[in-house]
Protein backbone atom coordinates (compact mmCIF):
# COMPACT_ATOMS: atom_id res chain seq x y z
CA UNK A 1 0.00 0.00 0.00
CA UNK A 2 1.26 3.23 -1.05
CA UNK A 3 2.52 6.04 1.72
CA UNK A 4 -0.54 8.17 1.16
CA UNK A 5 -2.80 5.72 1.34
CA UNK A 6 -1.24 4.37 4.92
CA UNK A 7 -1.14 8.17 5.82
CA UNK A 8 -4.94 8.55 5.20
CA UNK A 9 -5.85 5.14 7.33
CA UNK A 10 -4.05 5.89 10.74
CA UNK A 11 -5.08 9.47 10.21
CA UNK A 12 -8.58 8.12 10.21
CA UNK A 13 -7.61 5.81 13.44
CA UNK A 14 -6.20 8.77 15.24
CA UNK A 15 -9.32 10.93 14.68
CA UNK A 16 -11.61 8.26 15.66
CA UNK A 17 -9.79 5.57 18.45
CA UNK A 18 -13.12 5.62 21.10
CA UNK A 19 -13.13 2.09 20.58
CA UNK A 20 -14.15 2.11 24.38
CA UNK A 21 -17.77 2.92 23.60
CA UNK A 22 -18.42 -0.42 21.98
CA UNK A 23 -18.28 -1.59 25.87
CA UNK A 24 -19.52 1.64 27.53
CA UNK A 25 -21.70 2.99 24.96
CA UNK A 26 -20.94 6.11 26.05
CA UNK A 27 -18.81 9.31 23.57
CA UNK A 28 -15.72 10.61 24.81
CA UNK A 29 -15.93 13.85 26.95
CA UNK A 30 -12.31 14.26 27.47
CA UNK A 31 -9.90 18.02 26.74
CA UNK A 32 -9.31 16.12 23.61
CA UNK A 33 -12.81 16.75 22.47
CA UNK A 34 -11.84 20.79 22.38
CA UNK A 35 -9.10 20.16 19.87
CA UNK A 36 -10.54 20.57 16.12
CA UNK A 37 -9.06 17.35 14.15
CA UNK A 38 -7.61 19.72 10.72
CA UNK A 39 -9.86 17.34 8.45
CA UNK A 40 -13.38 16.45 7.71
CA UNK A 41 -14.25 13.98 10.23
CA UNK A 42 -17.76 14.46 12.45
CA UNK A 43 -17.40 14.96 15.95
CA UNK A 44 -21.20 12.98 16.90
CA UNK A 45 -19.21 9.96 15.47
CA UNK A 46 -19.16 7.41 18.55
CA UNK A 47 -15.65 7.06 17.85
CA UNK A 48 -14.30 10.15 17.30
CA UNK A 49 -11.88 12.22 19.81
CA UNK A 50 -11.81 15.25 18.97
CA UNK A 51 -14.12 18.21 17.45
CA UNK A 52 -14.73 18.64 13.84
CA UNK A 53 -13.56 22.12 12.83
CA UNK A 54 -16.67 23.13 10.38
CA UNK A 55 -18.88 22.03 13.04
CA UNK A 56 -17.40 23.99 15.67
CA UNK A 57 -16.91 27.42 13.00
CA UNK A 58 -20.73 26.82 12.47
CA UNK A 59 -21.47 26.79 16.25
CA UNK A 60 -19.49 29.69 17.21
CA UNK A 61 -21.22 31.59 14.61
CA UNK A 62 -24.70 30.40 15.86
CA UNK A 63 -23.65 31.30 19.42
CA UNK A 64 -23.12 35.04 18.07
CA UNK A 65 -26.66 35.35 16.79
CA UNK A 66 -28.72 37.90 18.11
CA UNK A 67 -31.48 35.90 16.46
CA UNK A 68 -31.38 32.67 18.91
CA UNK A 69 -34.22 32.65 21.43
CA UNK A 70 -35.97 29.65 23.92
CA UNK A 71 -39.29 30.35 21.40
CA UNK A 72 -37.28 29.87 17.98
CA UNK A 73 -34.39 27.27 18.96
CA UNK A 74 -35.11 25.39 21.69
CA UNK A 75 -34.28 25.14 25.22
CA UNK A 76 -30.65 23.35 24.40
CA UNK A 77 -29.33 26.04 22.32
CA UNK A 78 -30.29 28.30 24.37
CA UNK A 79 -28.86 26.83 27.87
CA UNK A 80 -25.60 26.33 25.87
CA UNK A 81 -25.55 30.12 24.73
CA UNK A 82 -26.07 31.50 28.22
CA UNK A 83 -23.22 29.02 29.62
CA UNK A 84 -21.11 30.05 26.99
CA UNK A 85 -22.08 33.95 27.44
CA UNK A 86 -18.35 35.14 28.08
CA UNK A 87 -16.10 36.28 25.19
CA UNK A 88 -18.42 34.43 22.99
CA UNK A 89 -16.47 35.70 20.04
CA UNK A 90 -13.90 33.66 21.21
CA UNK A 91 -14.35 30.09 20.03
CA UNK A 92 -14.82 31.86 16.53
CA UNK A 93 -11.22 33.22 16.83
CA UNK A 94 -9.86 29.84 17.79
CA UNK A 95 -11.61 27.96 15.25
CA UNK A 96 -11.04 30.16 12.51
CA UNK A 97 -7.08 30.35 13.80
CA UNK A 98 -7.27 26.86 13.91
CA UNK A 99 -8.05 26.41 10.40
CA UNK A 100 -6.09 29.61 9.13
CA UNK A 101 -2.88 28.26 10.19
CA UNK A 102 -3.29 24.76 8.71
CA UNK A 103 -3.86 26.79 5.10
CA UNK A 104 -1.80 29.18 5.26
CA UNK A 105 1.31 25.95 6.21
CA UNK A 106 -0.26 23.60 4.04
CA UNK A 107 -2.92 24.58 1.51
CA UNK A 108 -4.98 21.70 1.05
CA UNK A 109 -2.40 18.73 1.63
CA UNK A 110 -4.80 17.78 4.61
CA UNK A 111 -7.28 17.42 2.11
CA UNK A 112 -4.69 14.69 0.25
CA UNK A 113 -3.40 13.16 3.12
CA UNK A 114 -5.63 13.48 6.47
CA UNK A 115 -8.89 13.98 5.56
CA UNK A 116 -11.19 10.72 6.40
CA UNK A 117 -13.60 11.81 4.28
CA UNK A 118 -11.14 12.05 1.54
CA UNK A 119 -10.24 8.14 1.57
CA UNK A 120 -13.36 7.09 1.44
CA UNK A 121 -13.87 9.11 -2.14
CA UNK A 122 -10.90 7.63 -3.07
CA UNK A 123 -11.62 4.09 -2.19
CA UNK A 124 -15.01 4.73 -3.74
CA UNK A 125 -13.78 5.71 -7.11
CA UNK A 126 -11.53 3.04 -7.52
CA UNK A 127 -15.10 0.70 -8.18
CA UNK A 128 -15.14 0.00 -11.60
CA UNK A 129 -17.80 2.19 -13.13
CA UNK A 130 -18.31 4.69 -16.11
CA UNK A 131 -17.02 7.44 -15.05
CA UNK A 132 -18.02 11.10 -15.16
CA UNK A 133 -16.28 14.59 -14.98
CA UNK A 134 -17.54 17.61 -12.52
CA UNK A 135 -18.63 20.77 -14.18
CA UNK A 136 -16.46 23.22 -13.52
CA UNK A 137 -18.94 26.04 -12.04
CA UNK A 138 -19.92 23.13 -8.98
CA UNK A 139 -16.19 23.91 -7.31
CA UNK A 140 -18.23 27.34 -6.15
CA UNK A 141 -20.26 24.86 -4.06
CA UNK A 142 -17.57 24.56 -1.17
CA UNK A 143 -17.19 28.34 -1.18
CA UNK A 144 -20.65 28.76 -1.11
CA UNK A 145 -20.96 25.65 1.78
CA UNK A 146 -18.13 27.57 3.76
CA UNK A 147 -19.71 31.59 3.69
CA UNK A 148 -23.12 31.26 3.74
CA UNK A 149 -24.26 27.53 4.78
CA UNK A 150 -21.37 27.25 7.67
CA UNK A 151 -20.83 30.90 8.81
CA UNK A 152 -23.84 33.32 7.53
CA UNK A 153 -26.58 31.20 7.97
CA UNK A 154 -25.45 29.95 11.74
CA UNK A 155 -25.18 33.84 12.49
CA UNK A 156 -28.58 34.58 10.99
CA UNK A 157 -30.78 31.71 12.57
CA UNK A 158 -28.70 30.64 15.32
CA UNK A 159 -28.60 26.31 13.56
CA UNK A 160 -26.18 24.82 12.67
CA UNK A 161 -27.37 24.12 8.75
CA UNK A 162 -24.55 22.33 7.47
CA UNK A 163 -24.28 20.18 10.11
CA UNK A 164 -28.16 18.84 9.57
CA UNK A 165 -26.99 18.50 5.83
CA UNK A 166 -23.80 17.06 6.01
CA UNK A 167 -23.22 13.27 4.61
CA UNK A 168 -20.21 12.61 7.05
CA UNK A 169 -22.02 13.35 10.00
CA UNK A 170 -25.04 10.94 8.46
CA UNK A 171 -22.29 8.89 7.76
CA UNK A 172 -20.09 8.57 10.66
CA UNK A 173 -22.62 10.22 13.04
CA UNK A 174 -26.13 9.14 12.21
CA UNK A 175 -26.30 5.79 11.23
CA UNK A 176 -23.78 4.56 14.15
CA UNK A 177 -25.29 5.57 16.76
CA UNK A 178 -28.61 4.48 15.16
CA UNK A 179 -27.24 0.94 15.15
CA UNK A 180 -25.86 1.00 18.48
CA UNK A 181 -27.32 3.82 19.91
CA UNK A 182 -25.47 5.33 23.16
CA UNK A 183 -26.49 5.35 26.89
CA UNK A 184 -28.44 8.64 26.33
CA UNK A 185 -31.57 8.56 25.41
CA UNK A 186 -32.07 9.86 21.59
CA UNK A 187 -35.07 11.44 19.85
CA UNK A 188 -36.37 9.18 17.65
CA UNK A 189 -35.75 9.06 14.05
CA UNK A 190 -37.73 11.91 12.03
CA UNK A 191 -37.97 12.77 8.87
CA UNK A 192 -34.76 14.91 8.65
CA UNK A 193 -32.94 11.66 9.46
CA UNK A 194 -34.34 10.35 6.39
CA UNK A 195 -33.13 13.53 4.17
CA UNK A 196 -29.80 13.34 5.77
CA UNK A 197 -29.41 9.72 4.45
CA UNK A 198 -30.92 10.71 1.55
CA UNK A 199 -28.05 12.92 1.08
CA UNK A 200 -24.99 10.24 2.30
CA UNK A 201 -26.48 7.84 -0.50
CA UNK A 202 -26.47 10.44 -3.38
CA UNK A 203 -23.03 11.80 -2.63
CA UNK A 204 -21.87 7.48 -2.21
CA UNK A 205 -23.36 7.11 -5.45
CA UNK A 206 -21.37 10.11 -7.13
CA UNK A 207 -18.34 9.39 -4.99
CA UNK A 208 -18.33 6.14 -7.59
CA UNK A 209 -18.61 7.72 -10.84
CA UNK A 210 -16.56 11.17 -9.87
CA UNK A 211 -13.80 12.07 -8.59
CA UNK A 212 -14.00 13.41 -4.90
CA UNK A 213 -17.19 14.90 -6.18
CA UNK A 214 -17.48 15.89 -2.25
CA UNK A 215 -14.08 17.91 -1.85
CA UNK A 216 -14.41 19.51 -5.11
CA UNK A 217 -17.96 20.35 -4.93
CA UNK A 218 -19.70 20.74 -1.13
CA UNK A 219 -16.38 20.41 1.48
CA UNK A 220 -16.80 23.82 3.76
CA UNK A 221 -13.55 22.66 4.95
CA UNK A 222 -11.84 22.16 1.44
CA UNK A 223 -13.10 25.73 0.67
CA UNK A 224 -11.62 27.20 3.44
CA UNK A 225 -8.50 25.62 2.93
CA UNK A 226 -8.74 26.27 -1.20
CA UNK A 227 -8.67 30.18 -0.23
CA UNK A 228 -5.30 29.96 1.70
CA UNK A 229 -3.76 27.51 -0.94
CA UNK A 230 -2.16 30.75 -2.99
CA UNK A 231 -0.54 31.78 0.13
CA UNK A 232 0.46 28.68 1.67
CA UNK A 233 4.38 27.95 2.94
CA UNK A 234 4.05 24.28 1.31
CA UNK A 235 4.51 24.89 -2.70
CA UNK A 236 3.74 22.46 -5.97
CA UNK A 237 6.39 23.57 -8.94
CA UNK A 238 6.76 21.93 -12.44
CA UNK A 239 9.60 22.45 -14.40
CA UNK A 240 8.89 24.14 -17.58
CA UNK A 241 11.85 22.47 -19.54
CA UNK A 242 11.11 19.01 -18.69
CA UNK A 243 7.30 18.86 -18.39
CA UNK A 244 6.03 17.79 -22.10
CA UNK A 245 2.28 18.03 -21.20
CA UNK A 246 2.02 14.54 -21.32
CA UNK A 247 -0.80 13.91 -19.54
CA UNK A 248 0.04 11.94 -16.72
CA UNK A 249 -0.40 13.99 -14.19
CA UNK A 250 -4.26 14.42 -14.56
CA UNK A 251 -4.90 10.63 -15.03
CA UNK A 252 -3.07 10.19 -11.66
CA UNK A 253 -4.78 13.27 -10.15
CA UNK A 254 -7.50 12.73 -7.93
CA UNK A 255 -9.32 16.26 -8.53
CA UNK A 256 -8.78 15.56 -12.08
CA UNK A 257 -6.45 18.80 -12.72
CA UNK A 258 -3.76 19.61 -15.05
CA UNK A 259 -0.68 20.48 -12.87
CA UNK A 260 1.49 22.46 -15.16
CA UNK A 261 -1.77 24.61 -16.16
CA UNK A 262 -1.51 26.01 -12.26
CA UNK A 263 1.12 24.34 -9.88
CA UNK A 264 -0.29 25.54 -6.81
CA UNK A 265 -4.56 25.45 -8.12
CA UNK A 266 -6.73 26.02 -5.65
CA UNK A 267 -8.23 22.63 -6.43
CA UNK A 268 -5.07 20.36 -5.79
CA UNK A 269 -5.18 18.69 -2.38
CA UNK A 270 -1.34 18.20 -2.70
CA UNK A 271 -1.64 14.27 -2.81
CA UNK A 272 1.83 14.58 -5.08
CA UNK A 273 0.96 11.59 -7.22
CA UNK A 274 1.71 13.87 -10.17
CA UNK A 275 4.69 14.04 -9.20
CA UNK A 276 4.84 9.84 -8.77
CA UNK A 277 3.32 9.95 -11.78
CA UNK A 278 5.39 12.08 -14.09
CA UNK A 279 7.41 10.35 -16.48
CA UNK A 280 10.10 13.65 -16.56
CA UNK A 281 10.07 14.23 -12.88
CA UNK A 282 9.02 17.85 -13.76
CA UNK A 283 6.94 18.49 -10.47
CA UNK A 284 8.74 18.87 -7.33
CA UNK A 285 7.22 20.36 -3.74
CA UNK A 286 8.25 21.22 -0.59
CA UNK A 287 7.54 24.20 2.03
CA UNK A 288 9.50 27.40 0.67
CA UNK A 289 10.10 29.90 3.15
CA UNK A 290 12.00 32.19 1.27
CA UNK A 291 12.73 32.83 -1.88
CA UNK A 292 11.77 30.93 -5.12
CA UNK A 293 14.32 28.34 -6.61
CA UNK A 294 15.52 28.94 -9.95
CA UNK A 295 14.57 27.13 -13.10
CA UNK A 296 11.29 25.93 -11.82
CA UNK A 297 8.00 27.52 -12.50
CA UNK A 298 4.67 27.77 -10.03
CA UNK A 299 2.21 28.62 -13.14
CA UNK A 300 3.49 26.01 -15.77
CA UNK A 301 5.59 26.55 -18.75
CA UNK A 302 6.05 29.30 -20.51
CA UNK A 303 3.93 29.80 -23.47
CA UNK B 1 -0.40 37.17 -9.21
CA UNK B 2 0.44 34.28 -6.91
CA UNK B 3 3.95 35.31 -6.82
CA UNK B 4 3.54 38.99 -6.17
CA UNK B 5 1.39 37.86 -3.31
CA UNK B 6 4.49 35.60 -1.94
CA UNK B 7 7.40 38.19 -2.74
CA UNK B 8 4.51 40.78 -0.50
CA UNK B 9 5.28 38.39 2.24
CA UNK B 10 1.48 37.74 2.77
CA UNK B 11 1.83 34.20 3.89
CA UNK B 12 3.74 35.61 6.48
CA UNK B 13 1.16 38.19 7.50
CA UNK B 14 -1.60 36.06 7.45
CA UNK B 15 0.18 33.36 9.47
CA UNK B 16 0.89 36.19 12.25
CA UNK B 17 -3.02 36.71 12.12
CA UNK B 18 -3.89 33.83 12.49
CA UNK B 19 -1.95 32.89 15.13
CA UNK B 20 -2.60 36.04 17.16
CA UNK B 21 -6.65 35.11 16.56
CA UNK B 22 -5.74 31.66 17.95
CA UNK B 23 -3.79 32.79 20.85
CA UNK B 24 -6.42 35.07 21.81
CA UNK B 25 -9.40 32.97 21.08
CA UNK B 26 -7.72 30.34 23.57
CA UNK B 27 -6.91 33.11 26.17
CA UNK B 28 -10.61 34.32 26.20
CA UNK B 29 -12.32 30.59 26.65
CA UNK B 30 -12.67 29.31 23.16
CA UNK B 31 -11.19 25.95 24.08
CA UNK B 32 -14.00 25.93 26.60
CA UNK B 33 -16.60 26.48 24.15
CA UNK B 34 -15.68 24.01 21.31
CA UNK B 35 -15.19 21.45 24.43
CA UNK B 36 -18.47 22.29 25.58
CA UNK B 37 -20.06 21.63 21.85
CA UNK B 38 -17.79 18.52 21.05
CA UNK B 39 -18.29 16.90 24.34
CA UNK B 40 -22.21 16.24 23.60
CA UNK B 41 -23.78 14.34 21.04
CA UNK B 42 -24.08 16.56 18.21
CA UNK B 43 -28.01 16.36 17.02
CA UNK B 44 -28.21 18.60 14.17
CA UNK B 45 -25.07 16.15 12.72
CA UNK B 46 -27.63 12.98 13.31
CA UNK B 47 -30.41 14.98 12.16
CA UNK B 48 -32.16 13.57 15.61
CA UNK B 49 -33.64 17.18 15.94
Amino acid sequence: MRARRWTQVIATLVANPWFVYFSSRTIYQGKAKGICFPGFNCYACPLALYSCPIGSLQHSFAILSPRVSAASHGARLVAAVKKQAAFPVSAMLYVVGFIGIIGVATGRLVCGWICPFGLLQDLLYKIPTPKVGLPQWMRFGKYFGLVVVAMLIPYITGVNWYSRLCPAGALEGALPLKVLPPKTPLPGVGWFFWLKIAILVGFLAWMVVTKRPFCRAACALGGAYALLTPFSFYRMRVDSAKCTKCGECRHSCPVDINIYENANSVECVRCLSCKKACPEKAVSSGFRLGGEPTGETESGPAA
Amino acid sequence: MSGFIRRMRAPYLLALVFVLMLVTGLMLGGFDKVLGNGIVICLDCIGLI
